[in-house]
């Protein structure tokens, strides 16, 4: 046999056992030829040209999966920021288009769709404007719509008029959603350095860069990582750990390079990248969280969790980047903490906390994520949550992101539930210290100096 | 006017033509060239053939198939499994066994270029020759193993 039985084996094992499975095949597309003055005849257009490209998405997938063996979890779409797209409209009320949105990817048989966008970077045009106007209710009233704002970038500063209202439309958001714990907020990503080819929602956008269509590829495998270390115990240097979760993120990566090529070729569409991100799911073993502990830490949080981090997603890089072509997109450990299940238990234990997920977000993709916080939170507190996150990925040259959840009616230690792939989780404590005057101030923090950089 | 690139996109404006001509200045992209090969357009730049898309791109044809069956032991399971093979006209390349943590294992590999039925049904009855016997089968292509495993 060309391969071995141990090999054939240990992937079997890795996709019985450990949850082996790629995480996303995610269909970009872009609507610059979508723009219309007459927002129905845009929809028309989104409409047809959504349904028409992701048409056999989910079939092919389907396929990829039965013949070889490795789940495919998620099918989705992501699309040119909306609000270039609808700036030519005449109305000012988006919304409408994200119910088109919300049709196609149901037409399709997708459960989420990204793009209801805008980059604010360094400044708003009309566009931005009702975007960011539309998102409460565009948020509220569909389920699929994935939504993200850009504010800031380290070529530009940040944005702190456009993160004040962020955190004003959080709050609206979570208010027309309280009946679902504030689940419209678990759609809404606030980037820093945000990049054009990411697969993984709620953060997707097809860039302006990008082709007319491309199939993006988003891997997984944290209980595959988790299992490998475990087998070599508490002994095993700092250079093994490294070592082996390189050899792991290769084979893992390898899988969604096949799965990439193929699905692109079957699609006929461009193969766009891979990102190699470990994403966790709420499945227990399928969690970054229990990595870190494998690594000897007693609970994540504690003290040495920022370093096991930064060798767990250096390590993947290295290891996936070697397996495929072209890397992409967010390429990092996500730290989501309503969709893994150690974290969720970490926080329960009193092991970590904002601040400590804070400092994680310094070596790793993505940012504050998936994070249920009291829903008395001020939009001010939201705001400045978002300015340090967003100062992070600036001076650092990264890509971070805050997705947070004011619950309404919640405070801190209650549960909320969003089910699914958004899990459930603690609501975290805030720090209760006015910063409204600063974050009040207006303008654009300046751009970073990155030659003296330390 | 100048056709100065060929998309993947573009190419497939084309679809039903035998051959086609641009410009000498044109760029073709590989993912065009590749569909262009697939569904038998010839692309000419200059009036010269292009040249062979790049191995990456290729339509893989690939029909070797990894059978894997883990189940407790007992008479007959690989006569079982390989008569669904024999009646689909499946050939049997190479057969090994192992016990995995007290378990029967058995890997298959096989030649599917010939079979009688689409690799979804042959899945489907082997699964199901699986069942009827107590023991667990799957079918995957060999590629993902080699792609795996293999630099």
């Amino acid at each position: 046999m060309t391969v071995s039985i141990e090999e054939i084996l240990e992937t079997i094992q890795m996709v019985e056992s450990e949850n082996l499975d790629i995480r996303t095949i995610t269909m970009g597309i872009s609507l610059r030829d979508c723009a219309h003055s007459d927002i129905k005849k845009m929809g028309q257009k989104i409409y047809d040209k959504v349904t028409g490209y992701a048409r056999n998405l989910v079939r092919v997938a389907d396929e990829l999966e039965k013949e070889y063996g490795i789940p495919i979890i998620n099918k989705r779409i992501s699309l040119t920021p909306i609000s270039i797209v609808a700036e030519s409209c005449a109305q000012k009320d988006y919304t409408y288009i994200a119910t088109i949105m919300d049709k196609a990817a149901k037409e399709v048989g997708i459960d989420f769709i990204g793009g209801f966008s805008a980059l604010v970077h360094k400044g708003f045009t009309a566009g931005d404007i009702n975007l960011l106007n539309s998102l409460p209710e565009a948020l509220s009233s569909t389920k699929r719509v994935c939504a993200s704002v850009n504010v800031a970038a380290t070529r530009t500063g940040i944005n702190m008029d456009a993160v004040l209202a962020m955190g004003n439309i959080i709050k609206e958001t979570a208010e027309l959603t309280s009946d679902r714990d504030g689940i419209g907020c678990a759609k809404l990503v606030v980037f820093a350095n945000a990049v054009e080819d990411n697969p993984f929602m709620a953060g997707a956008f097809h860039g302006i860069g990008e082709p007319e269509c491309v199939v993006n590829i988003g891997i997984s495998g944290p209980g595959v990582v988790c299992t490998a270390l475990k087998k070599l115990g508490k002994n095993a240097d700092f250079g093994q750990l490294s070592e082996t979760i390189k050899k792991t993120a290769f084979k893992i990566t390898r899988a969604g390079e096949l799965i990439g090529r193929e699905a692109s070729r079957r699609l006929g569409v461009r193969f766009g990248i891979i990102d190699l991100s470990l994403a966790p799911t709420p499945a227990v073993g399928d969690s970054i969280a229990n990595i870190l502990e494998e690594m000897g830490l007693e609970k994540c949080g504690t003290h040495g969790t920022t370093a096991a981090l930064a060798l767990l997603n250096d390590a993947v890089k290295k290891g996936g980047a070697m397996a495929t072509s072209y890397v992409g997109g967010l390429s990092g450990a996500f730290i989501p903490v309503s969709e893994d299940a150690g974290m969720i238990s970490a926080v329960e234990a009193g092991a970590l906390d904002i601040n400590k997920l804070e400092a994680m977000t310094c070596v790793c993709s993505v940012g504050l994520d998936m994070i249920a916080i009291p829903g008395d939170t001020s939009a001010e507190t939201i705001s400045a949550i978002i300015a340090d996150e967003a100062a992070i990925g600036v001076i650092n040259n990264k890509t971070t992101a805050v997705r947070i959840i004011p619950a309404p009616g919640k405070k801190a230690g209650d549960w909320v539930e969003f089910g699914g792939l958004l899990g459930r989780g603690p609501v975290m404590d805030v720090n209760k210290f006015d910063c409204a005057v600063f974050v009040r101030r207006g303008g654009q923090i300046p751009a970073p100096i990155n030659s003296l950089n330390n | 006017m100048l056709q100065s690139i060929v998309t993947l996109e573009a190419i497939k404006r084309y679809n039903g033509q035998k051959e086609i001509n641009f410009p000498s200045r044109t760029v073709v992209t590989a993912e065009a060239r590749s569909w262009a090969e697939r569904n038998g357009l010839t692309i000419k730049i200059g009036g010269k053939p292009i040249g062979p898309t790049p191995e990456y791109y290729r339509e893989s044809r690939d029909n070797r198939i990894v059978i894997s069956v883990i189940g407790e032991d007992r008479v007959g399971i690989i006569a079982r499994v390989s008569g669904v093979l024999a009646e689909h006209n499946v050939n049997i390349l190479d057969i090994t066994q192992t016990a995995l943590e007290g378990l029967f294992t058995m890997i298959m590999l096989v030649d599917a270029g010939k079979a009688s039925i689409s690799f979804e049904k042959l899945k489907e009855a082997l699964i199901k020759a699986g069942e009827e016997i107590g023991v667990r089968v799957d079918a995957q292509h060999e590629k993902v193993f080699r792609f795996m495993h293999r630099i």
